[in-house]
């Protein structure tokens, strides 16, 4: 009620501006629990036309894509159907092709007037015509609901190939896979440490230690090796500390260190595995998989490593804790009866354990969206993994990937 | 008048420092956090940072070669476990035998997991695999600096897309290999 108040407040600003003095009520009468929006495909202003990836399929995705909106894609206007779908607000556009840029005009209007909210003009080489979209997705995000849209955001995963690993990255959509890692060894666990840092664990010397690369040249060096094991990186927000677990003193424990290396703390000192640490978003806390418990199960602990607890009681067999960049909750996945597993959230306190997903494969490896309103996962089903999206309250599954190869995904910031 | 715009002004003033203290009193202080050093530091101290694998697979003679195959057999474990069961300490019996027969070679203790569990755990529990293989083979007189250990975890089963237990219990092993001097 209070989102819809303030998504209200916000649009009402908006259309006593513009004069479109019905919307704030169709948004109360609205059935969705996200803003209702039509979108219709952009003409072409000079007769050349796209035949792939019009820009109105790719906006009408975007906001359907992050949960927010209850998106109808129309390929003109339709005032019946919007108004029969309590719809206030549409997109509509042109797009001029001259050699190879594009001119993209996007506008927002009111569904009874017509009339502008908001335009936008893009122009820029046709090549990043998807981002030039993006960037307008996350401006309308911005607009309607004050938070910054994820349409710019990034995954990097291990894509499978064959009896090696390799590491690689693609839009928030499944969009331009590319892989940035292919030495011909297994690689595991790629960890954003800024938007084109990140760090992960390679056998580029037969031993699993920590490698630092860049996806904007591929370049690769050395963060963090021992005789043992090093695995499972993951970045502060607040100032770039390294979380990791290392076997360097006998079997895995977490460590952090600075984001050069040095000053490496040992955190937990048990005969257990302790694994797969995972930062709160202030950066005071970190959660954990330990199974000093006999079996594997999520803990947290302070940045310094006291007060360590467990927190999760729901499976015999819990692992992958991603910590929520809102900092409310923490999603993981469990083992269910038939020995697949299945993806939960927690608060951060034990409570209000939820299991959001359902599914016939196993889903693995939750990472949250920059905004904390979706969580990316695999699912491995049949021999094939692959990357869906679901909203934190477990609604609006979407499958993005149909490769089959990935795994290990981490969702980067905006 | 004056008097009572001044008032009315200082109580607003006050109310708005009582928010403002507490604002901050809820939000929790990050504790004070130690000046980054900028001091200069090589955590591959004592590792070779070149190129080479760290682990390169010894070449032996046809002879050699042969003895190894017979006595460095793969050793298997019971799901979500590192102990050694008999079958597994009478095959480190003869891996022993042969380590002191050929006093110059070392080997290195691979740990896998089958395919079911999660990845990060499977890490951890492939290494505790490896490691008490070592320390069993320790234990009956070989030399620690003769044993490697390394984990895969669950990714490189022997058996892929198992559906069975006989399938899966072909991926919980120890595996070995005799590594170059």
């Amino acid at each position: 009620m209070l989102k819809k108040v303030f998504i209200s407040a916000v649009i009402t600003g908006f259309f006593v501006f513009c004069h479109a003095e019905k919307f704030d009520l169709e948004v109360y009468a609205s059935r969705f629990d996200s803003i209702p929006v039509g979108v219709i495909d952009f003409v072409s202003a000079n007769g050349v036309t796209i035949n792939e990836n019009n820009p109105g399929s790719i906006i009408a995705s975007d906001l359907d894509f992050c949960g927010k909106f209850h998106v109808i894609a129309k390929q003109v206007f339709d005032s019946a159907a919007f108004t029969n779908e309590n719809i206030g607000i549409y997109i509509d556009g042109d797009y001029a092709l001259e050699n190879n840029s594009v001119i993209i005009n996007c506008n927002l209007r009111d569904v009874a007037t017509r009339d502008l909210i908001i335009g936008k003009k893009y122009k820029g080489d046709i090549r990043v015509a998807r981002s030039m979209i993006h960037k307008y997705c996350n401006e309308i995000v911005e607009m309607l609901f004050g938070d910054q849209g994820i349409f710019e955001s990034r995954f990097i995963y291990v894509s499978a190939n064959g009896n090696t690993k390799n590491i690689s990255v693609m839009d928030f959509d499944g969009f331009n896979q590319r892989t940035v890692i292919n030495n011909k060894v297994i690689n595991l666990f790629p960890a954003f440490t800024n938007r084109n840092g990140f760090l992960w664990t390679s056998y580029i010397k037969g031993r699993p230690n920590l490698y630092m690369g860049s996806v904007l040249d591929g370049t690769t060096k050395p963060f963090m090796a021992s005789r043992g094991i090093e695995t499972s990186p993951d970045v502060s927000p607040i100032d770039g500390t390294v979380a990791y677990a290392s076997s360097k003193s006998g079997n895995l424990d977490i460590y952090t260190c600075n984001p050069d290396a040095s000053d490496v703390k040992q955190l937990t000192v048990t005969y257990g595995v302790d694994t797969a640490p995972s930062w709160s978003p202030n950066g005071y806390q970190i959660a954990f998989t330990s199974d000093r418990s006999g079996n594997p199960q999520i803990y947290i602990m302070d940045a310094d490593g006291a007060n360590q607890r467990r927190i999760t009681f729901e499976s015999k067999y819990t692992d992958s804790p991603a910590w929520s960049p809102k900092g409310d909750k923490i999603a993981f996945m469990a083992m269910n009866e038939h020995g697949r597993f299945d993806i939960w959230t927690i608060a951060a306190d034990g409570t209000g354990a939820v299991k959001v997903t359902d599914m016939q494969g196993s889903a693995e490896n939750p990472t949250w969206s920059p905004d904390g309103s979706l969580i990316a996962f695999t699912n491995s089903s049949g021999g094939r993994n692959d990357l869906y999206v679901v909203k934190a309250d477990g609604t609006r599954l979407r499958q993005v990937t149909k490769s089959g190869d990935i795994k290990m995904p981490d969702w980067s910031g905006y | 008048m004056n008097k009572i715009i001044f008032l009315c002004l200082s109580v607003m003033v006050l109310f708005f420092i009582a928010g403002c203290r507490k604002q901050i009193s809820v939000i929790p202080e990050r504790p004070p956090q130690t000046e980054i050093a900028p001091k200069k530091v090589n955590p591959f101290e004592n590792v070779d940072t070149s190129g080479n694998a760290v682990f390169t697979d010894a070449s032996l003679s046809d002879d050699l070669s042969r003895q190894a195959a017979e006595a460095l057999k793969t050793i298997y474990f019971d799901y979500n476990s590192f102990q050694l069961n008999t079958d597994a300490a009478d095959r480190l019996q003869i891996i022993a035998a042969f380590l002191k027969s050929n006093q110059g070679l070392r080997i290195l203790v691979i740990g896998h997991c089958d395919e079911r569990g999660a990845s990060e755990y499977n890490i951890g529990l492939g290494e505790k695999r490896a490691r008490a293989a070592k320390e069993y083979l320790i234990n009956i007189g070989i030399e620690q600096i003769r044993l490697e250990t390394t984990s895969y975890g669950k990714e490189q089963p022997a058996q892929g897309n198992c559906i069975d237990e006989i399938c899966h219990s072909k991926n919980r092993r120890d595996e070995f290999r005799v590594l170059a001097k």
